[in-house]
């Protein structure tokens, strides 16, 4: 229960016990549901039972069509969103759905630190702090692939598939630079939405195309690596400031530690669920020569990156164009 | 009191029929657009919910002037017409509480920053264009509750069983 | 469970007896409980009911509802009856089984049973009772009959069960014909086995082959659209919600065009009608989506679920668990709250123990066939008691020696799980 727990909004110093209620859409064993699991542990450990957290996995409580808003005005006090679901708050964000904005997982860590030009427009963001949300971290799921049922070996085999993409304007562009008809949609539905062809197909990460059980409802799915899935761990900011000051240090310790968790396991949890997908069989995996996975990227780099420019900032776009050659 | 009533029965009736058959072209039109035409409109699909959203929160009203909403009627079986006159008095109180409570949340819920902030997927609308629905809807039922009240109080009963529409025969 | 818990439910139980509308009982119940026990912001509330129905898969139920409505009047359906009775009119108890006929052809355009006990019973139920049958059989019959509507699909039921659990409604759909069937059979043996006994409807058929044959033609578009629907659902061509589109747009060609039984003005009103109707459905999904909503922020589902997995149940006795379970709640809840509410909590369960989900999902809306007709909360009744001006609780009497037919189909259904999945094929 939640009575008698911390105050929602505002007032602050409602007694000495406070409840942080995580709501995210993802299963338990995703590597954010155990990055979650892994915040509670440490911070009900480490303020001995004042702060208690209660995880509401798999849409539970918010879906994606009412998190984000469920944050704000303090219905949850925290949630891990993808972070193309707060490019509409801050356009800045949309750096990270650039497409092949890392080509490998190892080149995330320097990508989105703390002190990286990417990471500090984030961690910093204005838009976000005026809007009530606080950013403690950034979490990483993995690298996106493509899901169908057309096999999809090159660009124009996307050419007039339905595709449902997270909401965001980055995102949109390069599918339908591919030739894809994008359809927004919360990741709650996806399934059904596959199941009943409402969509032909998606893209994700291999644990949340092993875990939401896509697979099954898919006969191919691509190894594109064409994107990066960044988590982040945002927080009702009057909550925050709510808490006295030794919890809100406890609060930011025990992000530090589940995130460094969460980046230790993302890649074993990834490879796990492949291998369950390939044990399943019920979708066949098309491996992409380097030239055919060059295709796809010599078609939105650097065009989509420019595009967003003016949005992600064209300092940024420059750095990262340099990083990249 | 009349006039004012047939004016609340057209607006009821002309927001939830326009919405509903709104919803229902906008459906097909997606689907002969997929198979004829070969493409599709991407927003087709969030256009039709909060059509149908629409429609639900004002055809509510509607069901509940024709005192359609489903309820257990356990407990009239052991009253008298006393007894009864007070339960149905009750229950439109009742209504009326959840309505105006509700339809009071929902203003407020669509004047949150978070309303103005947050945009619909594939429309792009503020939210709290496409919430409007629900502040609209539960504001007509909530007068709509008064009445039932009035009614009970004055003649005895709630909402005719069923209705006459302006056109045709009810369907029971 | 807590004292809080236990709050709920005693307080949701007592509204629901003060008999105000089931969709506002659950949410005040969400929104007493939201404001006593919780540090929820309120508007919290208003913007979960918003969201409750919004999703695509749910369209399908206001577009089911204004396509039946066309239907009943576009004169689609009084063709069906006519063709029903081409057919089997000549049976002894010859009105009867045309009920019983006529209901499932309907069944299999509408998705809700009380539309079906309107399309069927206002045709039906006054010529039955002029051609001999007394008032209570025929009521009795066609209230029970009507509950086809939603196992044989399209069904409003199914598509929440499908939602919720995540099922495919296009399989739900296919697994709900046969039973559908059997359960019409079931049902047309003892209409003819009561009418031999009581020498009912000695009426003879007065129809030469080609007034039969007229009548078969007449009915042909009527007869084709749930082939049209569930062969497109089926083969992928469209989704249920589309599927439902085309319904609309099908009955509304046929009714304008072919049949010219309705103008435009008609149109409108059908179509505002239609609005009211699935807005109570539709309402109801909304706010018992709110108590779910307050179900899962205190884990009760969990709660409930790991009791019932602890007590290491078999599947059969957990069948039978569940029959009794809903035949109770069907008694005052309505199907689509109960389906709301209850699914999630059983579902994982049935699963971990081998139980087929779509052959779950069709003993479910069979248990809520059987609550549709019992006081005093059963839809049939009311809408049956309107057209023949019975009480409902005499019609639910006369509904009594029905209601074995369905508990025996459901029997059936529930420990032969062939009877629903065959034609799935899985
Ligand atoms: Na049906
Ligand atoms: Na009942």
């Amino acid at each position: 229960g939640v009575r008698g727990a911390g105050q929602g909004g505002g007032g602050g110093g409602g007694g000495d016990e406070f409840t942080i209620r995580l709501s995210h859409v993802v299963t338990a064993d995703d590597p954010k549901g155990k990055a979650s699991q892994k915040f509670k542990e440490v911070l009900e450990k480490s303020t001995e039972g004042r702060i208690t957290v209660e995880i509401y996995p798999n849409s539970e409580l918010y879906g994606d069509e009412d998190e984000i808003q469920a944050v704000q005005s303090g219905g949850v006090e925290m949630i891990a969103p993808a972070s193309s679901k707060l490019t509409d708050i801050a356009r800045q964000l949309l750096v990270l759905d650039l497409p092949f904005i890392v080509d490998d997982t190892s080149e995330v860590p320097d990508l989105i630190s703390r002190d990286s030009t990417v990471g500090k427009g984030i961690y910093t963001n204005k838009d976000l702090a005026d809007n009530n949300i606080k950013v403690m971290g950034l979490w990483d799921n993995g690298l996106y692939q493509i899901t169908s049922n057309k096999a999809v070996r090159k660009p124009d085999d996307l050419r007039g598939q339905r595709i449902r993409i997270t909401p965001s304007d980055a995102i949109q562009a390069y599918w339908n630079k591919w030739g894809a008809k994008t359809t927004p949609m919360a990741f709650a539905e996806v399934f059904t939405a596959l199941q009943q062809g409402v969509v032909d197909g998606e893209f994700n990460t291999y644990s949340n195309i092993e875990s939401q059980r896509f697979y099954e409802v898919q006969k191919y799915i691509t190894i594109s690596d064409h994107g990066y899935l960044t988590y982040v761990l945002a927080m009702n900011n009057k909550f925050f400031n709510s808490l006295p000051d030794d919890l809100q240090q406890a609060v930011v310790e025990a992000v530090d530690e589940a995130s460094a968790y969460n980046r230790e396991i993302a890649d074993t949890v990834n490879q796990e669920a492949r291998k369950v997908i390939e044990e399943a069989g019920t979708s066949e995996i098309i491996e992409l020569s380097s030239e055919d996975r060059q295709a796809f990227k010599d078609a939105v780099v650097p065009s989509i990156w420019n595009q967003f420019a003016d949005d992600i900032g064209q300092d940024i776009i420059d750095e990262l164009l340099a990083r990249k050659s | 009191m009349s006039r004012f009533d047939r004016a609340l029965t057209w607006i009821e009736n002309g927001i939830a029929g326009v919405a509903l058959g709104g919803a229902a072209i906008m459906a097909i039109v997606q689907v002969v657009l997929r198979y004829v035409f070969n493409t599709i409109i991407f927003w087709s699909e969030e256009a039709v919910i909060y059509l149908v959203i629409l429609s639900t929160f004002v055809g509510a009203v509607i069901a509940l002037r024709h005192n359609e909403h489903v309820g257990v009627n356990i407990l009239a079986v052991f009253l008298g017409e006393r007894g009864k006159r007070v339960l149905a008095a009750l229950s439109g109180l009742l209504v009326a509480l959840y309505c105006g409570v509700f339809g009071a949340l929902g203003w407020v819920m669509i004047t949150e920053p978070a309303a103005r902030t947050v945009v619909t997927p594939a429309m792009k609308m503020p939210l709290w264009v496409v919430q409007l629905a629900l502040p609209i809807g539960l504001t007509l039922m909530f007068l709509r509750a008064l009445e039932m009240v009035y009614r009970v109080v004055r003649y005895g009963r709630g909402f005719p069983e069923s209705e006459k529409e302006e056109h045709g025969e009810d369907a029971r | 469970m807590d004292v809080s818990s236990i709050a709920l439910f005693v307080l949701l139980f007592l509204l629901l007896l003060s008999s105000v509308p089931i969709s506002i009982a659950l949410g005040l119940t969400t929104l007493l409980y939201i404001f006593y026990y919780t540090t929820l912001p309120m508007t919290q509330i208003s913007d979960t009911l918003f969201n409750g129905i919004n999703s695509f898969p749910l369209m399908a139920i206001p577009f089911f509802v204004l396509a039946a409505n066309l239907m009943v009047h576009g004169g689609i359906s009084r063709r069906l009856v006519a063709a029903a009775n081409a057919v089997v009119g000549s049976f002894p108890g010859g009105l009867g089984v045309t009920a019983v006929a006529s209901c499932v052809f309907f069944a299999a355009i509408s998705g809700s049973s009380a539309a079906t006990v309107v399309a069927v019973g206002t045709l039906l139920i006054p010529s039955m009772i002029r051609a001999g049958y007394p008032r209570e059989f025929s009521t009795g019959l066609i209230a029970t009959t009507g509950g086809l509507g939603i196992l044989i699909p399209p069904s409003v039921p199914l598509i929440v069960y499908g939602v919720v659990t995540e099922t495919s409604i296009g399989d739900l759909f296919l697994a709900g014909i046969v039973p559908g069937l059997l359960t019409g059979i079931l049902l047309i043996a003892l209409v003819v086995f009561l009418a031999m006994r009581r020498n009912l409807g000695a009426e003879t058929l007065q129809m030469s082959r080609s007034e039969r044959l007229r009548a078969l033609r007449d009915a042909f578009l009527g007869i084709l659209l749930p082939i049209f629907v569930l062969g497109g659902i089926y083969g992928g061509v469209f989704t249920p919600t589309e599927a439902a589109a085309m319904a609309v747009c099908y009955a509304f060609l046929v009714s304008m065009f072919v049949y010219r039984e309705i103008n435009f003005s008609d149109l409108t009103a059908i179509i505002v009608r239609s609005a009211r109707m699935s807005a109570m459905v539709m309402f109801i999904i909304a706010n018992a989506i709110l108590f779910t909503f307050v179900l899962s922020l205190e884990r009760i589902p969990g709660k409930i679920a790991q009791f019932l997995t602890d007590l290491d149940l078999s599947a059969w006795v957990f069948l039978l668990m569940v029959n009794v379970l809903f035949l109770i709640v069907g008694v005052f809840m309505d199907s689509i709250g109960a389906i709301l509410i209850l699914a999630p909590i059983l579902y994982p369960i049935a699963m971990k123990l081998g139980v087929n989900p779509v052959h779950f999902g069709i003993i479910i809306v069979m248990n809520f066939e059987i609550g549709a007709i019992t006081p005093p909360l059963g839809i049939n009744l009311f809408v049956a008691s309107g057209i023949s001006r019975m009480s409902a609780l005499r019609v639910a009497r006369a509904a009594i020696p029905w209601a074995c037919v369905l508990l025996i189909a459901l029997g059936l259904v529930t420990y032969f799980p062939d009877i629903a999945l065959t034609l799935v094929g899985k």
